[in-house]
């Protein structure tokens, strides 16, 4: 009983706190408003939505690569969030650099749609309820169809396994991802690429704020990324902010 | 004989005037006549003689009188000549006669200064005609050497000719002259005025060049006709006889009022010059020649100006026409306005259709034709418009008005078309899609999307990383061993029916058996019936075959059934022995009923066997 009682007062106050950095934001005090909403995330709240607030006060306070990470970051919990979609595309448009997507012949950037407008959540969904069918399908079977001819019947179950197989697939790929592939965007004006983690060996590349890439693995205070054009480089952790929830 | 001659000259006159008359009758339906006079030159020396010339032509130029020379201040006539031509032309097979009479007169200077040769009068068939008076100067010693080749008369003055070895510029200016002429002094604003270049020349000229157009700042300008041969013809100019030539015709169009400018053209032209030995040829040079500028004063069109009046100024007649006057709906009809006269036609709006109610009207067609002809600005205007009615009914296109300026009445008259009427009967349905093409938004701008203002609170879980989740699937999984156990239960239980029904059999029999046997040792004719039902009911249990069948239908089964198929007749004969018993009178004996005991038991172990 008491427990109830402290959630409620938990929600209650998120709410108040969501709502004061909303009346902020609209009084265009942006640095006040992230204030309350980082307070939030940094209470646990993992909200497409709540990021891409987040992103909006970097982006009037002119932070780019600050708004791309949290726009990622809402993508990445929600890929189908719309206006993480359409902000962080015109965030994007605004980077010094330019970021093209690393697939570019036909069957890449499709089977990248397909991942993409699907999220984590709704392939596990989709997943359990394919095999729960696919469970019943089989049961009605084994009781009714013994020793009768039931091919129209096998047909319909391969194409509900074949359905299943692709959602719960796609759903383990994202679940995969989702803990061990991150994304970093760069958060100070540029960087360098080095081809080793350290500052004396040979400058791979420069890049900008707002740059999106793949990170590959970390030693020390350096990691080895991957740009969109396929270059890679180790730069120093200092420089760019990683997509992900601690 | 001398007046026997004249006699004679006086018939050969007459015939030759009654053969005119006759052909003037046959041909020509009006005689007229052309009366010019020019002298050789304009500047004389003291020592030259000055030739002038009155010319008459006409189709009936017979039996001209020669003119009377009136006394001439500062000449003395000296002597005359005179010649007659006459050519025929037929065009398009029309005959053409063309006589024409030249009367020269020799006149010599008296004195140095500026003289006049005055108008000379003659009398044609009744009529007057006059020359225009010509200004002669008259210089000290000859202008002999400046004389330049006669077009008219090249066989006239070859002396003269073989002196003239070059053209220099100073008589170049007198003899190529270029002259723009306006067809009016001046207009209105947006009247049009038409600018003809003229080239009179005594030179022989091998080819005209365009020089550079003039830029006309104050003008619309349409260039209605340019000269593509050099074609000349004669003219009297200044009271010189000169060879002419139109080079081209523009129409004008003031844009501005007050004294206007209309800038000086120029052409360059090649003037032959005749070779004066036999073995050399004649030499041609290239000269600049250009017009004198020209003014013309525009004046605004008189206020007030009626409401209608779009611009059109000049003469012009208007009709209107109706292609069809009984259409269906649906279907179109054209109605054309037809503006016809000369002026600024290409300068001014046509008077326009206003929207009738259920008439559907397509832009219309505007089409501007100008008459092939250089001499005005002339065609026609048509605005032809399609029409559509859309509904069923009477309509009125109304009387259409136009406004233009004449500028010789210095008016507005204001034409106008009579209404038409326009029958649409019923025709085939046809939708009209009213809607206008819409605006496409365009962006203007573009920025990130707003901030959530609301959220749910619920924070990312993963699903698959819930325990839940996957005892789900395991659970869901179970329930396939539970039905196969199950299921192969059921079937367990299905194979076992048939056993337990003959296990039930025996007990039947039994029971039956025990109330035979009670009967059997009564004596009692029960036994049959007992007996009878008992095997009947053992054997379909066996068998499965529902109670009640038939005994045919029973020994049928049998015979099919393995184990029973040895046992059929013996089954068959003691079933027909219990219906004896039963059914036939006297049948039943107490002594064999033991016997038939001992059948029974016989039978049943057999069966039993099962």
């Amino acid at each position: 009983m008491f427990g109830l009682v402290a959630i409620f007062a938990i929600e209650n106050l998120q709410k108040a706190t969501f709502e004061t950095g909303v009346e902020l934001f609209n009084d265009k005090e942006y640095a006040e408003a992230l204030d309350k909403f980082l307070l939030l995330e940094n209470e646990g709240i993992y909200n497409a939505d709540l990021m891409v607030n987040i992103g909006n006060c970097y982006f009037r306070m002119e932070e780019l690569g600050n708004a791309l990470v949290y726009y990622k970051k809402a993508l990445k919990l929600d890929p189908t969030n719309e206006k993480a979609k359409r902000n962080l595309r015109y965030g994007k448009s605004l980077t010094v650099d330019a970021q093209s997507p690393m697939e570019n012949d036909f069957i890449s950037r499709f089977i990248r749609t397909i991942f993409d407008s699907f999220s984590i959540k709704f392939l596990a969904v989709i997943s359990i309820i394919l095999f729960i069918l696919i469970i019943a399908f089989i049961n009605y079977l084994i009781l009714k169809y013994r020793g009768r001819e039931k091919t129209v019947q096998y047909f319909v179950l391969v194409i509900l396994i074949v359905c299943f197989v692709f959602s719960f697939s796609l759903g383990i790929k994202k679940w995969y991802d989702f803990n061990n592939h991150f994304e970093g965007v760069l958060i100070t004006e540029s960087a360098i690429g080095f081809s080793g983690p350290g500052a004396d060996f040979t400058r791979v590349f420069t890049i900008h704020e707002g740059n999106i890439f793949d990170i590959k693995e970390s030693r020390d205070n350096w990691t080895l990324i991957q740009l969109n054009s396929g270059l890679g480089g180790w730069i120093n952790n200092n420089n760019f902010q990683r997509v992900d929830f601690k | 004989m001398k007046n026997l001659l004249i006699t004679k000259e006086i018939i050969l006159k007459k015939v030759l005037s009654f053969i005119i008359i006759f052909l003037n009758i046959v041909f020509l339906s009006a005689a007229s006549y052309k009366v010019q006079a020019y002298v050789d030159k304009t500047t004389v020396g003291l020592q030259d003689r000055l030739s002038f010339t009155v010319e008459i032509s006409g189709d009936n130029a017979n039996g001209m009188n020669r003119p009377d020379l009136p006394d001439i201040e500062g000449f003395d006539f000296v002597g005359q000549n005179e010649s007659q031509s006459s050519s025929y032309s037929i065009i398009n097979g029309k005959m053409e006669a063309s006589v024409s009479f030249k009367f020269i007169y020799y006149l010599q200077p008296q004195k140095k200064g500026l003289f006049v040769i005055p108008a000379i009068r003659t009398e044609i068939d009744n009529r007057t005609y006059r020359t225009k008076p010509i200004q002669v100067k008259v210089i000290e010693g000859t202008t002999a050497k400046l004389q330049p080749k006669t077009p008219q008369n090249p066989f006239q003055s070859r002396g003269q000719r073989a002196q003239n070895t070059q053209n220099n510029s100073s008589n170049l200016s007198d003899n190529v002259i270029l002259e723009t002429e306006l067809d009016k002094k001046e207009a209105f604003l947006g009247e049009v005025i038409i600018a003809n270049v003229v080239l009179y020349t005594r030179y022989e000229i091998t080819n005209i060049q365009y020089g550079d157009s003039p830029s006309y700042t104050d003008f619309w300008k349409e260039e209605l006709y340019s000269a593509e041969h050099l074609k000349f013809e004669g003219a009297v100019y200044k009271g010189r006889n000169f060879n002419k030539i139109l080079l081209n015709s523009i129409a004008l169009i003031p844009t501005e009022t007050g004294q206007l400018d209309i800038p000086r053209v120029s052409f360059d032209v090649d003037i032959r010059t005749r070779s004066n030995d036999f073995f050399s040829f004649g030499r041609t040079k290239r000269y600049t020649i250009t017009a004198n500028p020209k003014k013309i004063r525009v004046k605004p069109l008189p206020a007030p100006q009626p409401n209608d009046f779009t611009g059109a100024i000049g003469r012009f007649t208007m009709t209107s026409d109706l292609s069809n006057d009984q259409v269906k709906v649906g279907d179109s009809f054209t109605y054309t306005l037809t503006i016809r006269g000369t002026g600024n036609l290409k300068n001014f709006e046509p008077p326009l259709l206003p929207e009738i109610k259920n008439l559907r009207f397509i832009k219309p067609e505007i089409k501007t034709t100008i008459d092939d002809s250089y001499r005005n600005v002339s065609g026609t205007k048509q605005i032809k418009y399609l029409v559509i009615p859309e509904e069923k009914g009477n309509y009125f296109i109304p009387e259409i008005n136009f406004t233009y300026f004449s500028p010789t009445q210095k008016k507005y008259i204001t034409l106008n078309t009579p209404p038409k009427k326009v029958e649409a009967s019923a025709g085939e349905q046809i939708n009209f899609n009213t809607a206008i093409a819409k605006n496409m938004v365009t962006a203007e701008g573009q920025d990130i999307a707003f901030i959530n203002t609301e959220i749910d609170f619920s924070s990312f879980s993963n699903p698959f990383e819930s325990i839940y989740y996957w005892l789900i699937y395991i659970f869901v999984l179970l329930t396939i061993p539970v039905t196969i156990v199950f299921a192969s239960k059921q079937e367990y239980l299905n194979q076992n029916k048939n056993l337990l029904r003959s296990r039930k059999a025996n007990k039947i029999l039994k029971k039956y058996l025990k109330k035979a046997t009670v009967n059997a040792n009564l004596h009692n004719p029960d036994f049959y019936v007992f007996a009878q039902t008992g095997i009947k009911n053992f054997i379909t249990d066996k068998l499965d075959i529902p109670r009640g069948a038939g005994t045919n239908e029973i020994l049928e089964k049998m015979k099919t059934d393995s184990l029973f198929a040895d046992s059929v007749s013996e089954t068959e004969d003691f079933l027909k022995h219990c219906d004896e018993v039963r059914f036939m009178p006297g049948g039943f004996s107490k002594e064999n009923i033991s016997n038939d005991y001992q059948r029974l038991t016989h039978l049943i172990k057999q069966l039993s066997r099962r």
